[in-house]
């Protein structure tokens, strides 16, 4: 069997009909990791040791018929998660050595699926970027063109799945950073509805935005991840206390004939015909499959990115004012007093977009101002989901394009933050809604690939996945490998 | 923004700047201000303040857990990653003389 191009359901098969076993699956893959990760950065810390051993316990328990679905099967996890014992650093000088005591959720859930963590991926500092170019490990660079950015902020997570060295891979999305470098790398990614996966052990960036989610390469692949790590968790006060849908049936069951897809009038009217494409093919695959194409009218939009900036940068000053040099993370060298002990600790410890978010948070929310900036952003993010709770009244799920380009080049937008953040505007209004949404690979332009979002109502991962699926098994949706990593 | 804004928001925000930073920092925000700023043209004179992204659709509110005790006394496992602790305490310098 060519391992490559195995889904992870052909993986459990193999490993429970003793075809492969989790051990020669993992090997499989540290042994890519060890030729290829230098390449693509994606990988800041491999733990071949603990993966092995892990694969081990995975094959005793396929052995003694007691495996899950997962059980065996290899995967790269986002190094925003706690994991007990194994070092967490957010891509943060600040985190540089932190080994957390406990695992997150998403970790403890995996770990008890008996799934195997290859290693933890490259990704924005704390969650803040759209290039995976603003942490403490360099960049991650894209499979498909080594002078591209794997986008971010999951971009090692994106990088090490479509460059074949994990089958799939956690990620996590506050603006956009699993579905944006889903779309660069050709993968399929979804943000779940907030509230769907507990974000207990999830470094914080913004709590009202922050979701964890999957990254794969097709939705087959995310559905059964998703499974494992969906649900409710009474650490996480915000996650939902409603039963989990199965969302490995919901691949064959979602019935396109009759579904009503909405585009959003005006949309993608700066978009060249070449960055519509993948819409167009979309739109003409989903009509043919018996859907209807709806046009109407989201006003709110317009303001997302403004409003989204001044939501997570207030979030974010507040969630960062932890790291403080006192309990845990960095300390700088001979404090002279408590003060300087915090700002110096806080000054070395945080990178240049950190910081830059930390101050415009602070000034957004500092008196005199709040009403003018937080408050009225909270409004305009009321008028967005309201805007979204129209439209699907009319409409079951809505299709946008995810990102307005292809991969941008290594640095093209490193020193200006304000081209980055308006990279951003297709993903951030499913964030401030709340809403699941999925980004999916559309062929490629100049070799690179190109990807449409399907945007669904809250908790219709299921449909999300299901239209996708539909897409990459009777569609064009298929994606091979990038030239090198074949 | 100026000079002395940058840096009182750093005196806020308990965070250390180089002077080396200012510029770039004084230009970044100025930019991203100038993006937030389009707000204030935005129509939300009727509008309720949103609060929770699920608010519009289930009327979420804040979820209490029920009152059990449940916290465990995980004082050295969590102390043994502090920068300093002493008998039991994290260790900071003196804030009184």
């Amino acid at each position: 069997m060519n391992i490559l191009d195995c889904s992870l359901a052909d993986m459990s098969r193999a490993m429970r009909e003793g075809e492969v076993s989790s051990l020669e699956l993992t090997r499989f893959f540290l042994d890519r990791i060890e030729r290829h990760n230098a390449q693509i950065n994606g990988y800041i810390r491999i733990t071949a040791d603990a993966a092995l051993a892990a694969a081990e316990a995975a094959d005793k328990r396929i052995r003694s018929g007691d495996a899950a679905p997962l059980t065996g099967i290899p995967y790269a996890h986002k190094d925003i998660f706690c994991t007990e014992g194994a070092t967490t650093t957010c891509a943060s000088k600040m985190l540089r050595d932190f080994i957390p005591p406990y695992d997150a959720t998403v970790s403890a859930k995996l770990k008890d699926a008996g799934m195997v963590m290859l290693g933890k991926t490259n990704m924005d500092e704390f969650a803040m970027g759209s290039s995976t170019e603003t942490g403490d490990f360099g960049p991650a660079v894209n499979p498909w063109g080594e002078d591209r950015v794997a986008g971010g902020s999951s971009g090692g997570s994106a990088a090490v799945v479509a460059a074949g060295l994990a089958p799939c891979a956690t990620a996590t999305d506050t603006g956009g950073s699993i579905r944006q470098p889903a779309a660069f790398c050709g993968l399929t990614g979804i943000k779940p509805t907030y509230g769907r996966v507990s974000r207990h052990g999830m470094i914080a960036f913004a709590s009202s935005l922050d979701q964890g989610g999957v990254l794969a390469r097709n939705a087959a692949d995310c559905a059964p991840v998703l499974q494992a790590v969906a649900g409710y968790d009474a650490r996480d006060p915000t996650s939902v206390q409603s039963e989990v849908p199965d969302y490995v049936a919901a691949l064959n069951e979602t019935r396109l004939r009759g579904l009503r897809i909405g585009v959003v009038q005006g949309l993608e009217d700066d978009l060249s015909d070449k960055e519509r494409a993948p819409l167009e093919l979309a739109k003409a695959f989903y009509t043919d499959a018996g859907c209807e194409i709806k046009t109407l009218a989201m006003p709110s939009l317009k303001w997302c990115i403004p409003a989204y900036y001044v939501i997570a940068t207030a979030e974010c000053s507040s969630n960062l004012s932890r790291y403080d040099g006192v309990r845990y993370g960095r300390r700088c060298q001979n404090p002279e007093n408590l003060e300087d002990l915090y700002r110096r600790s806080r000054g070395e410890g945080f990178g240049a977009e950190v910081k830059r978010r930390i101050l415009v948070g602070t000034h957004v929310l500092s008196s005199g101002y709040y009403d003018a900036y937080y408050l009225k952003a909270q409004k305009i993010r009321g008028r967005i989901a309201a805007d979204f709770m129209a439209a699907f009244e009319q409409v079951d799920v809505l299709l946008t394009p995810t990102t307005p380009t292809t991969a941008f080049k290594l640095k093209e937008k490193l020193d200006d933050p304000v081209r980055m953040y308006l990279s951003d505007r297709y993903t951030v209004p499913a964030n401030l809604a709340g809403v699941p949404a999925v980004s999916v690979p559309a062929g490629l332009d100049d070799g690179l690939p190109q990807s449409f979002q399907l945007i669904g109502p809250h908790f219709e991962e299921g449909r999300l996945l299901g239209m996708a699926h539909a897409w990459q098994t009777d569609g064009d949706g298929r994606m091979g490998r990038p030239g090198g990593f074949e | 923004m100026t000079d002395d804004e940058i840096r009182k928001l750093a005196n806020l925000a308990a965070l250390s700047l180089r002077d080396d930073e200012i510029d770039g920092v004084r230009d970044a925000l100025g930019d991203i201000m100038t993006l937030i700023d389009e707000l204030q043209n935005a129509p939300v004179a009727d509008a309720e303040p949103m609060a929770h992204p699920l608010g519009v659709k289930l009327g979420v509110k804040q979820v209490l857990r029920d009152d059990t005790v449940n916290a465990q006394d995980r004082r050295e496992t969590m102390q043994k990653i502090a920068p300093s602790t002493d008998r039991g305490l994290y260790k900071v310098p003196p804030v009184l003389g």
